[in-house]
C-alpha cells in the first residue's frame, strides 16, 4: 500500500515565513535604531542646583528673572567702585530691589545687602522661597525653602549644606538650530 | 553637551582682524524687537540691518537671494536663536561669510516652558514640557532688558573702544524700558488681584503675562504659528468652554477668520496684542507697541474685576 502525504490546503507554512521575515527586519531596525542613538542633550543636574524652567513656582520665575537683570546692571554699578546698596538700587528703579505693584503675587521678598551677598527674604513662602544673589560673572544666586537668613558663609558647601540649592537656566536644552559647529 | 558657536570664542579673531577700530558696527536682526533694541545699544556708532524685509512674517519666512546678499556687509548677527528665527542659520551658510560671529542674545535668559495648544489637552499626545521652549523672550521688559545686557557685553567685548558709549546707552535704553514697565504696573494698585483664566491664540505672550502675575492657562493654536483644523476649531472652542476661559488675547496684526468664530461662538472677549514683528522698523517700535500691550492688559484686568 502507497501512502501519500498530502498537507493542508492553507498557507501556514508561508505566513510563517513571513512571520519570521518581519521578525528579522524589527530585530534588524531596533538594532540599526539602538546602535545610532543620540546622547540625550540634556544633562541632569545634581541635588544641589535645580532647574529655572521646571522647578521653580510662577513667581519664583519672576523673581528670577528680575534679578538675572539687576546682576548685570550691579556688574556696570560695580565697575564704578563698590557694590550699590538696596536702596541705590531701588533709586535706579531696578525690580525686585524697587517695589512693584506685582511684589505680593510674588512673594513679598524684604530685601537685604550682607557683605557682598543680596538677600530677598520670602514674606510668603507658599509662592515663592528666598533668594540669595551672588554677584559675580557669571552671579550666582540660590533658593531655599521658606524665609531663610543671610548664610555666615557664602561658599557653596556652606550653602548646600545650608539647604540653599543653585538655580540653573540650562540653555543648552533650549536651542532649535542646528548648529554646524556644535559637537555632536 | 553642545559646545556653541559664540562671539567670544574663535570667529572673534576673523572679526577682529577685519574690523577696524573707527570702523561703525553692522548688526544683523532678524526681528524688530531686536532692530529697536540694537539701534538704541548702537546709536551713531553703529548700522541696523533687518535680516527679513519690512511685509514678512517671520513665522513663514524664506530666505530669498536678495536677502541672504544682505549678509555680505555685516559684523554681526544677533539672533533669538530659540525657535523664532531658525530661517537665519540658513541664511548665513549660504551667504559669503559662513563664518559670521553670532550673538545668541537669549543665553542668559530664564526661559519658560511652552504651553500646549488647546489640542493637547484632548488627547493628541503632543510633547510640550522637557526640551520645548517659548521663544518669545522678546515680548516682555524683562526679557528684553536681559538680552539688551548680553548683546552689549558682547558687542563690547569685540569692540573695546566702543564699550563705554554701548553700555551708556544700553543702561539708558533699559532704564526707561523699565519706567515704562512700572508705570504700566502702578495701574495694578487699585485692582484685586487677577485670577481668572487666560487662553492666548498664540503662543507668544508668556513672558510678558507673567510680569503681571498672570498664567497663560491654554493656547489655540496646536503649533507655533500653525492655525487649527476645522475639527480641532470644533474641539477648541468646547475646551474653551470646559477650561472656564475668560479671557482670550488673540493677535493684532494678523487676525484670521477662525479667531471671529472662537469669539462668535465662545462669547468669550478678545483683547488683541502686538507681537511686534509687522511694519516698518524703527527704533521706537518696542516701546510704542510694548505701552499698547500693557494697557490692553490693564484694561482686560480691570474689565475682569468689574
Amino acid at each position: 500500500m502507497t501512502t501519500t502525504s498530502v498537507r493542508p490546503a492553507s498557507a501556514r507554512r508561508e505566513s510563517l515565513f513571513v512571520g519570521a521575515l518581519c521578525l528579522a527586519v524589527l530585530a534588524a531596525s531596533a538594532a540599526a535604531i539602538g546602535l545610532h542613538r543620540r546622547a540625550d542633550d540634556i544633562r541632569s543636574l545634581p541635588a544641589w542646583q535645580i532647574d529655572a524652567r521646571s522647578d521653580l513656582t510662577p513667581g519664583e520665575q519672576g523673581v528670577l528673572a528680575d534679578l538675572a537683570i539687576a546682576a548685570g546692571e550691579i556688574a556696570w554699578l560695580a565697575e564704578a567702585g563698590a557694590l550699590p546698596d538696596v536702596a541705590d538700587l531701588a533709586a535706579e528703579g531696578l525690580p525686585p530691589f524697587a517695589p512693584q505693584a506685582s511684589d505680593g503675587l510674588r512673594g513679598g521678598h524684604v530685601w537685604s545687602r550682607s557683605g557682598g551677598l543680596y538677600l530677598g527674604r520670602s514674606g510668603d513662602p507658599r509662592v515663592a522661597g528666598s533668594f540669595l544673589m551672588i554677584p559675580g560673572d557669571p552671579p550666582a544666586i540660590w533658593l531655599a525653602p521658606g524665609t531663610a537668613d543671610a548664610p555666615a558663609d557664602p561658599s557653596q558647601d556652606a550653602l548646600r549644606s545650608a539647604g540653599w540649592r543653585q538655580v540653573v537656566s540650562r540653555y543648552e536644552a533650549s536651542v532649535t538650530r542646528h548648529d554646524p559647529g556644535a559637537a555632536q | 553637551m553642545i559646545s556653541r558657536r559664540l562671539v567670544l570664542a574663535a570667529p572673534a579673531i576673523l572679526w577682529a582682524a577685519r574690523a577696524r577700530a573707527a570702523d561703525p558696527l553692522r548688526v544683523g536682526v532678524t526681528l524688530h524687537p531686536y532692530h529697536s533694541w540694537l539701534s538704541n545699544i548702537l546709536g551713531p556708532h553703529g548700522e541696523t540691518v533687518p535680516l527679513i524685509p519690512e511685509g514678512f512674517n517671520p513665522h513663514a519666512y524664506e530666505p530669498r537671494a536678495e536677502d541672504i546678499r544682505r549678509i555680505d556687509r555685516l559684523d554681526v548677527v544677533v539672533l533669538n536663536g530659540i525657535g523664532h528665527d531658525d530661517f537665519a542659520e540658513r541664511m548665513i551658510a549660504a551667504s559669503s561669510q559662513p563664518d559670521m560671529p553670532v550673538i545668541e542674545a537669549n543665553r542668559d535668559v530664564p526661559l519658560l516652558a511652552a504651553v500646549g495648544g488647546l489640542s493637547s489637552r484632548l488627547g493628541n499626545n503632543r510633547t510640550i514640557g522637557g526640551k520645548v521652549v517659548n521663544s518669545h523672550t522678546f515680548l516682555s521688559v524683562t526679557g528684553a532688558i536681559q538680552q539688551i545686557q548680553t548683546v552689549t557685553r558682547a558687542l563690547s567685548g569685540q569692540r573695546p573702544d566702543l564699550a563705554d558709549p554701548l553700555r551708556d546707552n544700553a543702561r539708558a535704553y533699559a532704564r526707561r524700558l523699565r519706567r515704562m514697565r512700572a508705570e504700566a504696573m502702578a495701574g495694578l494698585a487699585d485692582l484685586p488681584a487677577a485670577s481668572f483664566r487666560i487662553a492666548t491664540i498664540h503662543g507668544a505672550y508668556d513672558y510678558l503675562l507673567r510680569e503681571f502675575g498672570l498664567e497663560v492657562t491654554a493656547v489655540v493654536e496646536p503649533a507655533h504659528g500653525i492655525e487649527p483644523s476645522p475639527s480641532q476649531l470644533a474641539k477648541t472652542i468646547a475646551a474653551i468652554r470646559d477650561l472656564d476661559v475668560r479671557v482670550i488675547f488673540s493677535e493684532l496684526d494678523f487676525p484670521s477668520p477662525y479667531v471671529a468664530t472662537i469669539e462668535r461662538e465662545t462669547g468669550i472677549r478678545l483683547y488683541p496684542l502686538s507681537h511686534i514683528i509687522h511694519g516698518p522698523y524703527r527704533p521706537d517700535k518696542f516701546e510704542v507697541e510694548m505701552a499698547q500691550n500693557y494697557a490692553t492688559i490693564l484694561r482686560a484686568i480691570r474689565e475682569q474685576a468689574a
